[in-house]
């Protein structure tokens, strides 16, 4: 059936782009209630301090105030984190979520007291108005100065250290010895924002039932159940409804604002409404991590790579969130796409009192892809054979076993992804600049990055499909969208399976209470997950209707086909039933014209964390990138002329879609490279604006070609792979690479600021 | 949020007693863009009156006497951009205007706002005062004249006294043998504060073989924008198309302080200055060389 897809693979608009482009979306900020409260945070001014005494009568006193809360008022403040993830977990995964500081603050921007009052002025008047004594404590700032055991402790344990991974195969001191050229580096990056648009926001109200019901900007709609615990609720006395979200990039995957305003709605029993500011989110919100990776390789004269050893230090900030996940990755991935006999892989994740780090887009990823492809190139350099070339000998091919010992029995698309990509940034000769300060230089990176979350957390989705009288269909998924058009893929799906135009499909995503929970939009795995328990649910219905038909017809179903509203023997397509009265046969038979289905991922077991083995996670998206750039040599300043962006989707459900991934990525991580960084000092945020915190505007943006492969090899519907957070994997050790092609400077700690590479070109 | 009271004053007088009546209880806003994130973000205090100055038309005017041209304070910079007047005798005001922030901006932040503000990265000042360009101040008490160059007293600081402000900004256009430009060394393309500014005017020999007169003037290299007098004085005279770079980039270090701030290191300034002042300078030449015959000058 692949060769006549009506729906799928079309480059069709999303039904949410209309309403987007002329403005009328409505987004969390955009919803408000009759008698809604405003509510305010206080947060620590602090990076590390004592909390001696909260003093909250003037605030009290203020007119228009309706409700001070500190920790004392939360009734569980200290709870467990959980992403939706079908099983417990346990361990170092699942870690504290503190809903208000109490005894003592980590990080500047903490959240100390809630505020909720008449009008925002006088809830932003009653904040100030909150007298918190603190004493300062020296903190710790420095991750390597983090892991060391007299450090400043962060949190209440005796150790800042929250986790420690290993993952090893072979001898790696012997491959050294083996090898003929070492080259050996220290690599650092920053903590990065995810600047989605849309800050948090979020509003909650006490329903006629009950129920406290929370609608916000969340890529999880399940923290229903951390709320509810917060609070000491029944789980079905909280609803979460999830709106279009502005952005999320793995900024909203964390509870935001949900806590706050059920904790004040439920304490005023008024509606509350809460909206970040701008540099509130900034100093709210998880971070990127920071990471420090030490980096050793060494190869024969030949370019085959002999031995393999990373050290990483991952900052996690004030409070673990998601790092220990992060970490897991980043283990998964430290030795890249490759196959290597002897391989030492060590990472660890600390706390210190900066801001959070969590998820962000790649997922711990881009930071060691970052190292691992920048040593690559030097390799390649060293013994004289070029970026691809290197890539081609060593990289894993199906049926190799990665690093991490997972055996990959499905198609692999590399090295061809890596020749695609750099044949097309050399397809035109170089530019030659009229400028002669400026030289231009071209260069590649290839990666890895999974789709689907880790198998050992047994992630399911559901989705549920309602057949209507009149031929048009409804589906329920809770899916958030967070504008990648996840909700839309699932539209097409159902369009081909039940041969309807897309314009009779309908979805309603992201509630708690009227869909069924399909997990969390992170880990690229809503396609993968989603897609296939609507597939599931599809095909459920489809062949109900064709088993009514064949009765019909006097065919057996297997001999039928429905395309275009119509239901046919596919051999003779003219002996056919519209589609709308087969179901209307259906429904006054009594048959069912629903269905809900679940998908279930691979699910294995925790691995082993002293030596991290097997299948960790359900699948790989293989890319590369290719970057032109034109570098200043006296100003430093780099201009990326062109990025070529190429990958083994699986298949393309929507060229459009899949295209604005691939672009979208690769911008995403081209400020990773160049320009963005979270400027801290001893703690604070010295750039918590958008003035100061460096985002590539759409001048700065070049032209983006997208190259998309299709093995049909993935684990999603019709073979498709995930492409959100693989998009934006490997861009930045390309640039890099450029830079060093046209201007021989490495830089090893991003971003490559001017300043930096005018500083190495002087050196 | 702090609220104030906004003053719509009709007329120039109007707005003259106003501002005297009111006193430091006033402030006056053209655009906005930089008073009201400031109220937002408190680090300006919220007067009592906020004086607007957004419906005196006369005040937004671009015009030319004679060889002088005028700059009205209100002048938006996206509409100093647009001018053709500008864009054909001074063109390296539109140049500086048109790197200042986004479109948005542009379209409400005046050019008065800019010059008022004082702040050390204000883009259109580095190209104004390479136009030796006047400040036409007024109050309820009457008009003075100064050059810009001295106008400003540190950042944020300026000699204006209270009741008084800019009506407009003037200089000479242009004429045949002289060139300027500017250029701007920022974080990324655009919507973007200058790490490093820099602008340059000269004035050729008939033969355009020499530089007869020049000035130089930068942002962000000091606590105000401002005139590289020891570079001017380096290249007057000096043949046009071989000036010694060597000691031009040694003079230009001499004439700035720049700080360390969040967008770059002071040394990092300091060594892209001269680099910015020298490609300046040989934009400007090559506009003057070709003035008159349909470039930009």
């Amino acid at each position: 059936m692949q060769d006549k897809l009506k729906s799928i693979g079309k480059p069709s608009p999303k039904h949410d782009d209309l309403v987007k482009v002329s403005g009328r979306l409505n987004y969390a900020e955009d919803y408000s209630m009759p008698g809604m409260l405003y509510a305010k945070v206080l947060r620590s001014k602090y990076p590390a301090a004592k909390i001696l005494s909260i003093n909250t009568a003037r605030a009290e006193a203020l007119p228009g105030v309706k409700a001070v809360l500190t920790a004392k008022d939360v009734p569980y403040n200290n709870t467990i984190t959980k992403f939706g993830q079908s099983k417990d977990v346990g361990g170092g995964f699942e870690a504290l979520y503190r809903v208000l500081a109490e005894d003592k603050v980590r990080f500047t921007g903490e959240a100390v007291a809630l505020v909720a009052a008449e009008t925002l002025a006088q809830a932003e008047e009653a904040v100030k108005l909150i007298e918190v004594d603190y004493e300062p404590l020296p903190g710790v700032y420095n991750v390597e100065d983090a892991v060391q055991p007299d450090s400043y402790k962060v949190g209440e344990e005796d150790t800042n250290i929250i986790a420690h991974f290993k993952s090893h195969k072979g001898d790696v001191e012997k491959g050294f010895s083996e090898a003929d050229v070492i080259v050996e580096n220290t690599y650092r990056v920053p903590f990065v924002d995810h600047t989605y648009l849309e800050p948090e926001s979020g509003t909650a109200w006490i329903d006629d039932q009950g129920v406290l019901t929370i609608r916000v900007s969340t890529q999880v709609i399940e923290h229903f159940r951390g709320v509810a615990k917060v609070l000491g609720l029944p789980e079905n006395r909280v609803r979460v409804i999830g709106t279009m979200l502005g952005g999320g990039f793995g900024g909203k995957e964390d509870i935001t604002v949900e806590s706050f305003i059920a904790l004040l709605a439920w304490k005023t029993g008024r509606p509350v409404k809460l909206t970040y500011t701008r540099e509130e989110s900034f100093l709210a919100h998880s971070k990127r991590h920071r990471y420090v990776m030490h980096y050793k390789i060494g190869a024969k004269k030949d370019g085959i790579i002999t031995a393999i050893k990373a050290e990483i230090l991952s900052d996690s900030g004030a409070y673990p969130y998601l790092s220990p996940w992060v970490l897991m990755y980043s283990t998964v991935c430290a030795a890249g796409p490759y196959s290597i006999d002897n391989v030492d892989v060590d990472c660890k994740s600390a706390l210190t009192n900066n801001p959070f780090g969590s998820a962000n887009r790649g997922f711990g990823s881009p930071q060691v892809n970052f190292a691992c492809e920048s040593i690559i190139s030097e390799l390649a350099e060293k013994i004289g054979i070029t970026p691809l070339e290197i890539r081609e000998k060593n990289c894993i091919r199906q049926g190799n076993v990665l690093a991490g010992g997972m055996k990959m029995d499905r198609y692999v698309a590399l090295p061809d992804v890596g020749v695609q990509a750099w044949e097309a940034i050399n397809e035109q000769p170089k530019l030659k600049p009229a400028d002669e300060s400026k030289k231009v230089g071209r260069g590649m990176a290839i990666g890895m990055m999974t789709y689907g979350r880790m198998t050992f957390l047994h992630d399911t989705s559901r989705s549920h499909i309602r057949v209507e009288l009149d031929g048009s269909v409804t589906v329920r998924c809770g899916v958030p969208d967070l504008g990648g058009g996840q909700a839309a893929s699932l539209c097409q799906i159902v369009a081909e399976e039940l041969g309807v135009p897309l314009s009779k499909v309908r979805i309603y995503i992201s509630d708690t209470a009227l869909t069924p929970l399909a997990g969390t939009t992170t880990a690229t795995r809503q396609l993968y997950m989603s897609g296939n328990a609507t597939l599931k649910a599809a095909r459920v219905l489809r062949e109900r209707l064709l088993t009514r038909a064949a009765a019909e017809l006097n065919v057996t179903a297997a001999e039928l086909d429905i395309a275009d509203e119509k239901i046919f023997v596919t051999a003779v397509p003219d002996r056919s039933l519209p589609l709308k009265q087969v179901i209307l046969f259906c429904s006054g038979e009594g048959v069912e014209l629903f269905h809900e289905a679940q998908f279930n991922a691979p699910f294995t077991d925790v691995p082993d964390l002293s030596n991290v083995q097997g299948q960790v996670h359900p699948d790989f998206t293989f890319g590369a990138h290719a970057a032109e750039v034109a570098v200043d040599t006296e100003t430093g300043e780099v201009e990326v002329l062109n990025i070529v962006s190429c990958f083994d989707v699986g298949r393309v459900l929507n060229p459009l879609r899949c295209e604005g991934q691939m672009e979208g990525g690769s911008i995403y991580c081209m400020g990773y490279a160049l320009t963005e960084e979270i400027i801290l000092e001893d703690g604070i945020t010295l750039n918590s604006s958008f003035t100061d915190y460096v985002i590539p505007t759409a001048l700065d943006a070049p032209h983006v070609q997208s190259i998309t492969l299709e093995s049909k090899a993935g684990l999603g519907p019709y073979g498709a792979k995930g492409i959100g957070e693989p998009a934006c994997n490997s861009i930045a050790p390309a640039i890099i690479d450029a830079i060093y092609d046209a201007v021989g400077v490495r830089i090893k700690d991003l971003p490559a600021t001017p300043e930096k590479i005018l500083a190495a070109l002087k050196a | 949020m702090n609220s104030f009271r906004l003053i719509n004053p009709g007329s120039i007088d109007e707005l003259y007693n106003q501002l005297s009546e009111r006193g430091s209880a006033g402030r006056i806003v053209a655009g906005g863009t930089d008073l009201l994130p400031a109220f937002k973000k408190e680090k300006t205090a919220v007067p009592e009156f906020v004086i607007n100055l957004k419906s005196i038309s006369e005040l937004a005017d671009i015009n030319e006497e004679e060889t002088k041209i005028n700059v009205g304070a209100l002048a938006t910079h996206a509409e100093i951009v647009e001018s053709f007047l500008i864009q054909g005798k001074a063109f390296v005001l539109a140049e500086a205007c048109d790197k200042i922030a986004s479109w948005q901006i542009r379209n409400l932040a005046t050019v008065g706002g800019n010059i008022a503000n004082a702040s050390p990265a204000a883009d259109s000042v580095p190209a104004l005062l390479v136009l030796d360009a006047h400040l036409h101040l007024g109050s309820k008490n009457g008009h003075r004249d100064i050059k810009l160059e001295k106008y400003f007293t540190g950042p944020g600081q300026t000699v204006l006294a209270d009741g008084e402000l800019i009506e407009k900004v003037s200089f000479s256009a242009l004429a045949k043998d002289e060139g300027a430009a500017f250029v701007k060394l920022g974080k990324r393309k655009a919507v973007t504060l200058s790490i490093v500014s820099a602008a340059a005017y000269v004035k050729l020999s008939p033969d355009h073989l020499v530089i007869e007169d020049v000035r130089l003037a930068m942002g962000s290299v000091a606590p105000t924008p401002l005139r590289i007098k020891s570079a001017e004085a380096l290249l007057k005279g000096s043949k046009a198309n071989q000036f010694d770079r060597q000691k031009l980039h040694e003079t230009v270090r001499k004439d700035i302080k720049p700080i360390k701030d969040v967008r770059s290191t002071a040394e990092y300034r300091l060594e892209v200055s001269a680099v910015l002042i020298e490609r300046a300078v040989k934009l400007a030449v090559e506009r003057a060389r070709t003035a008159g015959k349909g470039g930009h000058q």
